[in-house]
């Protein structure tokens, strides 16, 4: 998937929306204009039957955020609650990222959780990786094997 | 979980290394028991878990508690007569006023013959005393869980005693004459009839190398904290101890697991603190 082309399909005047099929339907995502030096990054959830997902986005040095506004946009209301969080951490060049629904472990559909808007012009997925995953399944219980495979990034 | 190994206590003994490493193995459907202790026990202490008694755990599903006013400890006589011990534990200060004796060593296995002593008062503060100077060294803790790790040793002019509470940097007193018969026997628990329960959790002991503390917050006990903490340590409160977390859930060190130690964990994880190595808290 083109994360920029899908932006760009969406703009209307100066913004842009994004009609993304995410966890419980259609849901907009309204951005500002992505310029040519914007590295869009999208974090999909490649797994079925998970309730829970926390994982770290490290980014190299020089790079910056721009926009977080949407880090979690693609997660249904039910897991928006305490224990879910999108951070960034600057100094260390690490986004960190949980999602959780404690006590009831409501599945998180397959798809799109969210995305980071860098300012710099990174375009490669080799300039971020994926960190740290730790993933519940719909009985509470963590998932184990493979874990760097449930969540991948989509870089444009 | 490591904690007061009340059921499979080891005793390992190795030339150079004491390790009593008082670690709950197969602690699934098991009762909590003192009888591991090779020294006994005396004065009803009570050992129990979340789903044994409702005794209020630091660790893993046991702990010991003693009872109010009463002399209570456990013995364990495996030192043999050394002449160094490193011995770190977690108290729950319950004491009303006052202050207990809460760890000691002698020169013997039946009771006589004073090392050293740990006394506790109810304000949290922590005193080890080394018997034959009476130098003794002091560090404030907690009026709930505690831990404790101590270091003494006999020498001609170079013995010394340290302490650490809650993993405070050491207070020590070193270049003591302390030499003489070697340590046999700890007991652990309220050795002074002290008014207030007391529980104990986590002892492990060794003759030479530090022990630390354990990683708060880590009810799964993998060393990481992470959403899979927050989660089996709900389900011990949904299911009222039925499941018992295995590792540290009690987060906040208040004595009691509930909501607001799934709060502190999320505070670890939020801070990217979650690698118990780098952040044992």
């Amino acid at each position: 998937m083109k994360i920029r082309n899908l932006l760009l399909a969406g703009i209307a005047a100066s913004a842009l929306t994004l009609q993304v099929q995410a966890q419980e339907g259609s849901i907009g995502l309204s951005k500002e204009a992505i310029g040519q030096n914007t590295s869009v990054v999208a974090f999909n959830l490649a797994m079925d039957n998970v309730s829970g997902v926390q994982f770290e986005l490290h980014y190299p040095q020089g790079a910056s955020i721009g926009n977080l506004s949407s880090c979690l946009d693609g997660i249904p209301d039910s897991h928006k609650k305490s224990f879910t969080t999108c951070k960034n951490f600057p100094e260390k060049n690490v986004l960190l990222v949980v999602i959780s629904d404690i006590g009831m472990s409501r599945q998180l559909a397959p798809g799109i959780l969210g995305f980071a808007e860098f300012d710099s012009g990174l375009a490669s997925d080799s300039d971020f990786r994926i960190e740290n995953v730790v993933a519940l399944d719909t009985n509470g219980d963590k998932i184990r094997g493979n874990s760097e495979s449930i969540v991948e990034l989509q870089v444009d | 979980m490591k904690m007061i190994n009340l059921n499979s206590r080891l005793a390992r003994r190795a030339t150079a290394t004491l390790a009593l490493g008082l670690l709950l193995g197969a602690q699934t459907a098991m009762a909590c028991t003192v009888d591991n202790w090779n020294g006994g026990n005396s004065g009803n202490v009570t050992a129990g878990g979340p789903n044994s008694g409702g005794i209020a755990r630091y660790a893993g599903i046991c702990s010991m508690e003693t009872p109010s006013a009463a002399n209570a400890w456990v013995q364990d006589d495996s030192p043999g007569g050394i002449d160094r011990i490193r011995a770190r534990f977690y108290v729950r200060n319950g004491l009303s006023s006052g202050a207990s004796l809460i760890y000691r060593g002698f020169s013997t296995t039946g009771g006589t013959g004073q090392l050293f002593t740990v006394f506790l008062n109810s304000a949290g503060s922590v005193t080890l005393i080394d018997n034959a100077t009476g130098t003794q060294v002091q560090q404030a803790g907690n009026t709930a869980w505690s831990s404790v790790e101590i270091d003494w040793s006999q020498g001609a002019g170079d013995g010394f005693i340290s302490l650490s509470v809650n993993g405070q940097t050491p207070a020590q007193q070193t270049g003591l004459a302390n030499a003489g018969a070697g340590l046999q026997s700890v007991r652990l628990g309220n050795l002074n009839s002290a008014a207030g329960t007391l529980g104990f959790d986590a002892y492990e002991s060794r003759r030479t190398t530090e022990i630390g503390r354990l990683c708060r917050g880590n009810p799964d006990a993998d060393g990481t904290r992470d959403i899979n903490d927050l989660q089996v340590l709900f389900t011990e409160l949904q299911t009222l101890g039925g499941t018992p977390a295995p590792g540290t859930p009690d987060a906040n060190e208040d004595g009691s697991v509930g909501l607001p130690d799934l709060n502190v964990i999320f505070g670890f994880i939020q801070a990217l603190q979650g690698d118990c190595s780098a952040f044992p808290g």
